[in-house]
């Protein structure tokens, strides 16, 4: 066997193993931590102070964990080399001539790169950045594609992860702390804190990052949020009539819940909980961060720059980074050398200090624009070229298609030209642009239509289902028959897309359906691209899997159907078809809503056979595909953000029915 | 109607209504079977049927037209090219062309290098003068002469080993007019076109082939040639024409095998039941000729043939192999994670007092249905910034995240379902929770557990999104590597079918294996009514 293979097993099992003994080393440390750290005390009998007793707080073990996870966790965060602000050295990028012109500092040598079959020449290349400088490797065949996507890694909000937790234990803080009257006050202390130190810590981080409003105002969402999440976690328990902590057991015995249901959720925050809110928020964005760039072509410039960032600075260094700048910044060119200061040590510095010159680029208010005014191509042309008189970089720039797509007037236009030139690049909060995008856009209506559509698989999956279940009932061979169409539950839905490939495929030679088409004479069809039905023809796909579980279910419920009651309708004369629709159907109702609704959710978040199968071509798009679309092949995680909330939106009401079922039952427990 | 449903059918012993139902279930099952198995059968057929005759057409005989032509005599008779064809005369197959391309003016001085590996890279020149012959391993002789003339002969009457020879290599040493010395880059012949035989059989030229090679230069044995025609006509066309007319314009059913055909230049052709093919010409073949090739279709009758190598070459070469890897890798702790992490939520959730308790759990029944779409986008970044993305751990959390609504649900349904006296009469001999969950709740939840591993298993096993996300293509698991080959490989059946195959193999062997449990749990995991 391959050694490589060998080794990707060896490390597979030691994973295992590994996250096993992690887990049980985290259940058994953590209970035997608190029995330790909270000894039983019941031999002293059976006095219990009352819950009364208005002593003072007493700090508990408890709180010091607490306390002492969170500065851990803290110091973790702003200390470790693998987080870093400015961290941005994974980015993959692309970039134009132009932008390479305007940003390139240092091109370094080129090396062939082997990339599946294609060999690339690439080239390690310092850039300029949103004013800062950082290193990527380019293709360099490819340098006048447009397009450029800047990914920027942003330490402020990768903090959400830290701040839920934090809101979490001072949730839970607040609930094990023995007044809770007080518990409310606690948090709000904790928020301080915690506030303050983020602040203090945002405050020395200043000078590597762009310190702008923005930041502030997501510092204030995110107390905010803790405050509100804080503030859920108390509301949402029920205040125990006498809760006495006063006894290390009971402290304990509070206590060691948590410890179990703890990681499950934490994880079932992490993943589940804060991405949806997250997701929420990102609607509003402009698909995070992701500035989109592109940049009329200056093909001469781009080889001309040979500069090193640590190399020491020279006044032919000099020159050269004020007129790769000024090709960004025509101001630049008219700044005299002579004035620049001299303590510069290297060529890092000389860009810092190019940069720190450019004029502030105009607001869109200063621009005499009608921002109220309909987008029109002329009127964007004619803006542009009256901004490239200031900024050569928008001469003959053409917006992209899908930036264009989302303006509504020329303020949205105005304020695109303007972020293009603007030195520095900020998140921008769009906020209705991206559902103005869905709701205006075709293919947005059509995956809606066709995710209705496939509500077309419950129903079906439920009547073969029952079908099946009655039919296969008290036959010999009834077993094996209903395990053969309880299969496809196994297969993937990637399998089965190949499986009914062979079905729908356009030869006779191959597929199934043509074959006999055309045996009973007809023309042979490309089923896939025949619209509407082609959705017709991929939801099937879908029946053929579900149709199992509908099976199963329903017939243990049939099962469940009293046979006397059977009996009577028989002496009473009912014939069996009767007996099916008056008698047995009622009786599994509940049962057969399970189903319908449990393969709803199927339906609505299908996506495998749709990529696989039609990629979403020829009408046959939807909603989850069209979101991994937009949000993992476009990058535009706002427009999938907004793809997304739909899905949940279409989910919800299933969501609902299932809460209140489940409380109901819980009543009879 | 209802009278005629019940009438007992004599032989069956049923009902004529009992009887349609069966027949009815019969054919539910075989429409719910049948994509399946053709899927099967499509994976175990030689991949060049695969395209021509449908999977059900897999054991009958089939018969396929196509299309052939003889090599054109002024392709293979160029003087100068680096393709000649072999001449067969007296018994000795002789291959004859010129090392130096035909330039007159040089002379060889020395050659070497010689090699039948395309890969050669021998670079010496002077192993052997010019004129010198040299015997090859297979049994045939080389010799390049002073004027460049590369003759290479063999008494082997068995020209398959021809045909099995890619390529010579070697090099020359020569003298240019003005005294100096050059040599070539190393060049190789090519026996063109492969498998054609020029030879001459007492008065006649015979130019012989087989219509069944492959481009491998192996010819398949399996097939026949059921008849031939001309190349004009297609096969059903319903035109009649003179006998004797013209070959160009028959159809392909209208010769038999082994019939000879004359042509109007007075050679014959002649297509055999094994696909070979003679051309017979009274004179040798010229550039001059009026008839320059035979264009001519035929029909073979292709026997069904099973093997297992799809399934080989798909393992080997095509990635898949490592992807079967991979799924496993992402798999099996993706599986034991979340239910070590579920089982003791649902412990609490169960059997301990915690403020919270009802809202929490009813939250995670929400979540249940919550769409994972809603998750990625945030998540990807997370992991991103963390630097767990195209990580299999990173992977393993993700699926633990979005599997452990089900996990809790579950398992609190079966681990809440307990007898309370047994975990009361515990409590009361002095067992802590942790004691209780490890000695007798874990024990007593097998079943339950290895429901929910099943389904978090094919649910893993079978998931494409969020290997899409969040694994790199370094570490392709079989789902998106399945969707690769669908997009790039569309028309390679035999590669999709056999990956399709074997990543629906472990799936069905722990469904059909362990479906008791299977089906356990889906019925405790419907929101209860089963």
């Amino acid at each position: 066997m391959d050694q490589e293979i060998l080794n990707q097993l060896l490390g597979a099992v030691l994973a295992i193993v590994l996250g096993v003994g992690v887990m049980v080393l985290y259940f058994w440390g953590t209970n035997t931590l608190l029995s330790w750290l909270l000894p039983d005390e019941s031999s002293e009998g059976g006095t219990r102070a009352n819950s009364t007793d208005e002593d003072g707080y007493a700090f508990s073990p408890a709180d010091a964990l607490v306390i002492v996870f969170g500065a851990v966790m803290l110091v973790a965060f702003y200390f470790m080399p693998w987080i870093q602000f400015d961290d941005r050295n994974d980015d993959v990028i692309s970039l134009t001539g132009s932008e390479l012109a305007s940003v390139v500092l240092e091109v370094g040598d080129s090396e062939n790169v082997t990339e599946g079959d294609a060999t690339i020449n690439v080239v390690e290349t310092r850039l300029i950045l949103d004013g800062e400088v950082s290193t990527y490797a380019f293709d360099r065949q490819r340098l006048n594609e447009v397009d450029a996507t800047i990914d920027r890694t942003d330490g402020v909000t990768s903090l959400w992860p830290f701040i839920a937790m934090a809101a979490i234990l001072s949730g839970i803080w607040g609930v094990i702390d023995r007044r809770r009257q007080r518990a409310v006050a606690m948090l709000h202390l904790h928020v301080g804190i915690f506030g303050a130190i983020y602040f203090l810590i945002f405050w020395f981080q200043m000078g590597r990052i762009d310190l702008n409003m923005f930041s502030i105002v997501q510092l204030g969402w995110y107390l905010g949020l803790i405050g509100v999440i804080g503030l859920c976690v108390q509301a949402a328990i029920p205040r125990p009539g006498i809760m006495d902590f006063t006894r290390a057991t009971d402290l304990r015995e509070a206590v060691r819940p948590w410890l179990f249901v703890g990681p499950a959720l934490l994880i079932l925050f992490l993943y589940l909980v804060y991405p949806a809110i997250q997701t929420v928020y990102l609607s509003f964005g402009d698909g995070d961060g992701n500035v989109e760039v592109t940049r009329p072509v200056y093909p001469e410039a781009t080889d001309e720059l040979a500069l090193t960032l640590t190399a020491p600075i020279t006044p032919e260094r000099l020159a050269v980074v004020q007129e790769a700048l000024a090709m960004s910044y025509p101001s630049l060119a008219d700044i005299d050398l002579a004035t620049v200061p001299d303590n510069m040590e290297t060529v890092r510095d000389a860009v810092e200090y190019f940069l720190g010159q450019v004029e502030q680029v105009p607001t869109v208010d200063a621009l005499n624009v009608d921002t109220a005014a309909a987008y029109t191509e002329e009127a964007y042309t004619a803006l542009r070229d009256q901004l490239a008189e200031d900024y050569p970089l928008l001469s003959g720039y053409n917006v992209p298609t899908d930036v264009e797509e989302g303006f509504t007037n020329m303020g949205d236009a105005a304020t695109h030209l303007l972020s293009v030139v603007d030195p520095t690049i900020d998140e921008e909060f769009v906020l209705f642009r991206n559902y103005n995008w869905a709701f205006s856009n075709d293919n947005f209506w059509i995956a809606v239509r066709n995710n209705i559509l496939w509500l077309l698989v419950p129903v079906l999956s439920t009547i073969f289902g029952l079908l099946v279940a009655v039919l296969a009932d008290g036959v010999r061979w009834g077993t094996v028959a209903k395990s053969l169409i309880f299969m496809p539950m196994a297969i993937s839905m990637v399998g089965a897309s190949v499986i009914w490939q062979f079905v729908y495929d356009q030869r006779p030679e191959i597929g199934l359906l043509n074959a006999m088409v055309t045996f009973f004479g007809f023309e042979a069809q490309n089923w896939l691209v025949i619209k509407p039905w082609n959705n017709f023809f991929l939801l099937i796909i879908l029946v053929w899997i579900q149709t199992g579980f509908a099976m199963v279910l329903l017939s243990a419920a049939l099962r469940g159907v009293p046979e006397e009651t059977l009996e009577a309708a028989r002496i009473d004369g009912a014939n069996e078809i009767q007996i099916f629709f008056s008698i047995m159907i009622p009786q599994i109702m509940g049962t057969i809503l399970v189903v319908l609704t449990t393969i709803t959710i199927v339906a609505l978040k299908v996506f495998d056979i749709v990529l696989a199968m039609t990629n979403g071509q020829n009408e046959t798009d939807v909603l989850a595909n069209l979101m991994y679309d937009q949000a993992f092949v476009g990058f535009h995680s706002g427009r999938g953000s907004v793809v997304a909330l739909m899905i949940m939106v279409a989910v919800v009401p299933v969501m609902i029915w299932n809460i209140r079922q489940f409380q109901q039952e819980e009543s009879f427990r | 109607m209802s009278g005629f449903l019940n009438a007992n059918i004599p032989v069956l012993n049923m009902t004529v209504g009992a009887f349609l139902a069966r027949a009815l279930l019969v054919l539910i099952v075989v429409i719910w079977t049948v994509p399946t198995f053709g899927l099967l059968v499509s994976s175990l057929r030689n991949k060049n049927v695969l395209l021509t005759s449908g999977w059900w057409e897999a054991l009958v005989t089939t018969q396929q037209s196509a299309r052939s032509a003889t090599p054109e005599i002024g392709d293979i008779l160029e003087d100068d090219s680096d393709f000649a064809f072999i001449q067969l005369a007296d018994g000795v197959y002789t291959f004859e062309t010129s090392a130096l391309r035909g330039s007159n003016d040089r002379t060889v001085i020395s050659y070497g290098g010689l090699d039948f590996s395309p890969n050669a890279d021998d670079e010496a020149v002077d192993d052997y003068s010019a004129g010198e012959t040299v015997p090859l391993p297979d049994g045939s002789n080389v010799t390049i002469a002073e004027d460049g003339t590369l003759t290479w002969t063999s008494t082997n009457d068995d020209f398959e080993a021809w045909r099995n020879v890619a390529g010579l290599r070697f090099n020359v040493l020569y003298a240019l007019p003005d005294g100096s010395e050059a040599e070539t880059d190393q060049r190789s012949l090519q026996i063109y076109p492969p498998g054609v035989v020029y030879e001459i059989r007492g008065e006649s030229h015979v130019l012989t082939s087989n219509v069944f090679y492959n481009e491998n230069g192996f010819v398949d044995n399996s097939r026949s040639v059921v008849s031939f025609g001309g190349s004009v006509l297609p096969e059903n066309a319903d035109v009649t024409y003179d006998e004797g007319s013209d070959f160009a314009r028959s159809r392909v059913q209208d010769y038999e095998v082994g019939e000879s055909v004359t042509l109007e230049d007075g050679s014959t052709f002649t297509l055999g039941e094994d696909g070979i093919y003679e051309w017979v010409s009274a004179d040798a073949f010229t550039l001059e000729d009026e008839v320059d090739e035979v264009r001519f279709n035929y029909r073979a009758a292709i026997p069904p043939s099973f093997s297992l190598a799809n399934y080989d070459e798909v393992l080997t070469s095509e990635g898949v192999g490592s992807s079967f890897i991979n799924t496993f890798t992402v798999t099996i702790p993706a599986t034991i994670i979340p239910i070590a992490i579920a089982a003791f939520a649902s412990y609490a959730f169960s059997w301990m007092q915690f403020p919270g308790r009802q809202i929490l759990f009813a939250v995670v029944v929400g979540l249940l249905v919550v769409p994972l779409q809603l998750s990625l986008i945030p998540l990807l970044r997370i992991y991103n910034f963390v630097g767990v993305s195209q990580t299999f751990p990173g992977m393993w959390l993700a699926h633990t995240g979005f599997g452990l609504p089900l996990a809790i649900y579950l398992l609190r349904n079966y681990i809440g379902g307990l007898p309370r006296e047994i975990i009361e009469s515990a409590k009361i001999d002095g067992a802590s929770h942790f004691m209780i969950f490890v000695r007798l709740v874990l024990p007593l939840s097998v079943p339950a557990l290895a429901s929910f591993a099943i389904f978090q298993f094919l649910w893993v096993w079978n998931d494409l999104l969020v290997a899409l996300v969040f694994l790199g293509k370094e570490q392709d698991v079989l789902t998106s590597q399945i969707r690769e080959l669908l997009g790039s490989r569309g028309d390679n059946w035999e590669i999709l079918t056999s990956a399709a195959f074997i990543s629906m193999s472990v799936p069905l062997i722990v469904f059909f294996s362990l479906q008791r449990y299977f089906v356990r749990g889906l019925l405790a995991g419907s929101v209860k009514g089963g």
